[in-house]
């Protein structure tokens, strides 16, 4: 079932990972490159920073001047874009097999020949303002949810919101820009994932030959932050004209290559994957409490959160909301959960993996995010590493993260109504 | 991402899955795949696309039924609320039976309701082919609609529909809605009216079903890696005993769409001429036929959409049509809108256009989201990209890079299962020979800037679109105009 026996793994002499994940399922190929780089890496003031490459490498080069970067994707025929997290920075097209190197060789002008037109950072940065208002300001839960993530992280960078804090992106200078690009957007940095229909021998001379003669630069800084024990529950809010009252929280879970992630997956899963799912038949089916119900673990390098959001319906105070999400959870970390819940959990597990690895992208998004949290070989004991999770192991790690003295609690109240502790 | 808008209705697709073919053995299409397509008795269309490499197997039922088998806005939301209930149990399953069938396999089962159809999806690893196939024949055979579930998804959908309050382009769609169509069940909200849900009786759902829900108006794809003999077998023991309702003499449904546009756009298939007076674009400021407002407390963005009528899918137009959008909002970051909003002017996170097409007419839309200051200038923009492209047609590069993205990009939509059943059915559906895409692929190389002027002229034309905003019109800085 796996396809990762057949990945070809290289480093260029200017350190340079690559990955290749040859298939032959469909004849389309996928490139991404990902830097190390992200929210992680920023600091009060800059906030933002990261997420403003995903715009401003896609505004020109030396060699592609503004406006030829998108004409050349799009007349290529690529599904092309960008995205950032608190961890990487990633750049991807998926394409026609035969297109590979139109691709490499744009990915790899851009890691070193980005032009930061003063004129193009002004403009974009004004579009990046509007993406704020549209994707954090507005959203019922927007502003909530970067309430909750602040006053879950007191010390770490993961306490701000990905786009940035609104007065940073007003202030943020393109001198920082730049001195940013110089330290992180070096091949040294950064990962290569081609997966799809290529041959491997031909793909790596096509790499050599476009990212070989780029040089090494500094390596980036190391981030060691470690966020203070929580020694209480915390709660915030945000008064908003909204329909329905909205609770939002948030417990933290271990990082990157934690052996207690497997157990937590599948945890996930028991809480709230399908109709009979724990949270799922408590809070919609048997008492139809809630609307939205939605959650899950957000995976980083560093210690992160499993977040749990919904919506009170008409007539349920969100106390009640909460306190039938404890029972629950609480239940589990006391009780524990049935055999036959940890085998569906396990089965839905199973068949995502799979249909992860249904499209190139697919493929190369699993093996990019796993190569920079843990090494893409952990991907090889993937299942078996959850298959031999009991269901002691899963309460065991219940009651570990879901201490209710060591959960946040977001409300989103309706303008005029208030909550009741 | 750095914008929302991604390949943005390149094609108009059925729901969740799709299939198509020729007959018998149909040719290969795509490196050595080929499409079988079977006709049970009873009239149920069977695909088969056996797809190795990777233990999955996917089942999609495509039911021709959709809003449209809504009889009137008495009914808005009938057609959503008896295919939820298809897949929260059955005769033979309670609710929580059935969740933890499909469930034990690591199964997803999904349902969902168009205006022209309806589809029913499950997908799984391959071993489990048959109890897959199984489950999904029982949640399509043996509704059990018990007033204890019709109540509880009603509440669900209630729910939802006052949640969707919050939601600008909830209210955005609704004006739109209703200003290209009217009273028409197309005008009508896929989850429906809260207060027609709330009045829906278990009576209304077993006469929707078994009205609509029949052997000759469905379609069976199934993709993957499976037994193809063995497969072949369980349709006919699973589905061979589904009983005709007798409704193929019902098509085609003859539906007269209404258009509150109409007088402007013709109806379908008979679109009006194109400007008669070419030198209108020019004048000083483009005015759309009809403007409709929606007030949302406290909202930092203003969020426009446009609309025109226009023709259903399978009409001639559909790809020069397809070429159109790319040049003015489906195309992404190369496109007019994008270019003109958004890079030149920093108004917006994204802005875009795209086809919504259906059997019996289409509208073409465009839209983005703005700050309140920059509401009007941006909508002004707008209609000028529109009327510009409208009066003045397309350029020799413009044609070339959307003819290339077009064709270049082709290969990415066969990439998964959902993908194929996707392309199949919607020939199904739309009555399109089997493979369309390479007819379609021939006629976009054909394509002539004359071509394109000319269709575009039908419809590009501000005064042929109704907008609809919604925004905080009592902010001091935005004026509703």
């Amino acid at each position: 079932m796996s396809l990762y026996r057949e990945i070809t793994e290289i480093e260029l002499e200017n350190g340079l990972k690559v990955l290749m994940a040859p298939s032959d399922r469909s004849p389309t190929v996928t490139s991404q490159v990902w830097y190390k780089v992200g929210s992680r890496y920023e600091r009060t003031g800059i906030t933002g920073i990261s997420h403003v490459f995903e715009h401003m490498m896609f505004k020109g080069t030396t060699r592609f001047p503004k406006g030829t970067l998108d004409q050349i994707f799009h007349s290529q025929g690529m599904d092309y874009n960008a995205f950032t997290s608190h961890d990487f920075t990633a750049y991807y097209e998926t394409m026609a097999a035969d297109r590979l190197e139109v691709a490499l060789e744009l990915e790899s002008d851009r890691m070193r020949g980005l032009t930061l037109d003063s004129g193009e950072f002004d403009s974009e940065m004004a579009v990046i303002r509007e993406e704020r208002r549209q994707t954090r300001e507005d959203p019922p839960f927007g502003l909530l949810s970067e309430a909750v993530e602040a006053t879950t992280f007191l010390v770490h960078p993961y306490r701000w919101p990905v786009i940035g804090w609104m007065d940073d992106l007003e202030k943020l200078q393109l001198e920082e820009v730049r001195e940013y690009y110089g330290r992180f957007y070096v091949p040294n940095n950064a990962l290569l994932v081609l997966a799809g229909a290529f041959e491997p021998s031909e793909a790596q001379e096509l790499v050599e030959r476009h990212f070989g003669s780029i040089s090494a630069g500094s390596p980036a800084p190391a981030i060691d932050v470690t966020e203070p024990e929580q020694l209480g529950e915390r709660t915030v809010s945000v008064h908003k004209n909204v329909q329905l009252p909205g609770i939002l929280i948030a417990h933290r879970i271990p990082g990157a290559g934690s052996p207690k992630l497997p157990a937590l997956r599948l945890l996930e899963a028991v809480l709230l994957d399908g109709r009979s799912s724990r949270l799922y038949q408590r809070l919609v089916y048997r008492q139809p409490f809630v609307t939205g119900l939605t959650g899950g673990m957000h995976e980083r390098i560093d210690p992160s959160t499993f977040l749990l959001r919904c919506q009170a319906r008409p007539e349920i105070s969100i106390e009640t909301v909460r306190d039938e999400i404890y029972e629950e959870l609480t239940s589990i970390a006391s009780q524990g959960i049935e055999a036959d819940e940890l085998t569906r959990a396990f089965h839905s597990l199973e068949v995502d993996h799979v249909f992860g690895q249904e499209s190139s992208t697919g493929l190369a998004q699993g093996l990019a995010a796993a190569e920079c949290r843990t090494g893409w070989r952990s991907l090889e004991t993937f299942l078996d590493d959850h298959r031999s999770v009991t269901v002691d192991d899963v309460r065991e790690v219940a009651a570990e993260i879901f201490d209710p003295k060591k959960r946040v609690i977001g409300y989103l109240i309706p303008e005029r109504d208030e909550v009741r502790s | 991402m750095r914008a929302i808008h991604r390949r943005l209705s390149k094609r108009q697709r059925p729901g969740i899955d799709p299939i198509a073919l020729s007959g018998g053995t149909g040719p290969a299409t795509g490196k050595g795949i080929r499409i079988d397509r079977q006709v049970l008795d009873n009239g149920l269309r069977l695909l088969l696309l056996e797809r190795p490499g990777l233990p999955l197997v996917s089942y999609h039922l495509l039911v021709e039924t959709g809003t449209i088998d809504e009889t009137g806005p008495d009914e808005s939301g009938l057609a959503q609320l008896t295919t939820q209930l298809l897949t929260q149990e059955s005769k033979n399953y309670s609710a929580l039976e059935l969740a933890r069938a499909v469930e034990d396999l690591g199964a997803t089962l999904g349902a969902h309701s168009d205006r022209d159809f309806t589809t029913v999806g499950l997908s799984s690893l391959a071993r489990d082919q048959s109890a897959s196939l199984s489950l999904l024949a029982e949640v399509t055979r043996n509704p059990a609609f018990s007033t204890d579930e019709i109540e509880r998804k009603r509440q669900e959908i209630c729910t939802v529909l006052r949640r969707n309050l919050d939601d600008p382009g909830y209210h955005v769609s609704r004006l739109l809605a209703h200003r290209l169509y009217g009273e028409h069940a197309y005008g009508h909200a896929l989850l429906g009216e809260p207060a027609v849900v709330e009045s829906l009786s278990r009576e209304d759902l077993l006469r929707f079903y078994e009205g609509n829900f029949a052997p000759e108006r469905s379609v069976l794809a199934i993709v993957g890696q499976f037994d193809r003999e063995l497969v072949l077998e369980e349709v006919k023991n699973e589905f061979g005993s589904w009983q005709r309702v007798g409704l193929e003499n019902d098509r085609p449904r003859s539906v007269e769409v209404p258009s509150r546009l109409s007088a402007l756009v013709g109806e379908e298939g008979s679109i009006a001429a194109p400007p008669s007076d070419p030198s209108r674009a020019s004048a000083s400021k483009s005015v759309a036929a009809f403007r409709d407002t929606h007030q949302m407390d406290g909202v930092s963005q203003a969020t426009v959409r446009v609309a025109c009528r226009i023709v259903p899918r399978q009409h001639d137009d559909y790809v020069p049509l397809v070429v159109l959008d790319q040049i003015l909002g489906g195309g992404g970051f190369s496109s007019r809108l994008m270019r003109s909003l958004r890079d030149e002017m920093g108004w917006t996170y994204g802005a875009s256009s795209s086809l919504g097409l259906h059997k019996h007419a289409g509208a073409w839309v465009a839209g983005f989201k703005t700050s309140q200051e920059t509401l009007e200038p941006a909508i002004d923009r707008l209609f000028a990209e529109i009327d510009l492209l409208g009066l003045k047609g397309p350029t020799e590069e413009e044609i070339e890079h959307a003819r290339a993205y077009l064709s270049g990009s082709l290969p990415l939509d066969f990439e998964t299962n959902a993908q194929w059943a996707s392309h199949a059915l919607e020939a199904e559906l739309y009555g399109l020979p089997p493979f369309f895409w390479e007819d379609e692929s021939r006629r976009l190389q054909e394509l002539t800037t004359a071509d394109l002027l000319e269709v575009g002229a039908r419809y590009l034309s501000a005064d042929r679109f109704a907008v609809a905003i919604n925004g905080d019109f009592l902010d001091d800085s935005l004026s509703p105009g």
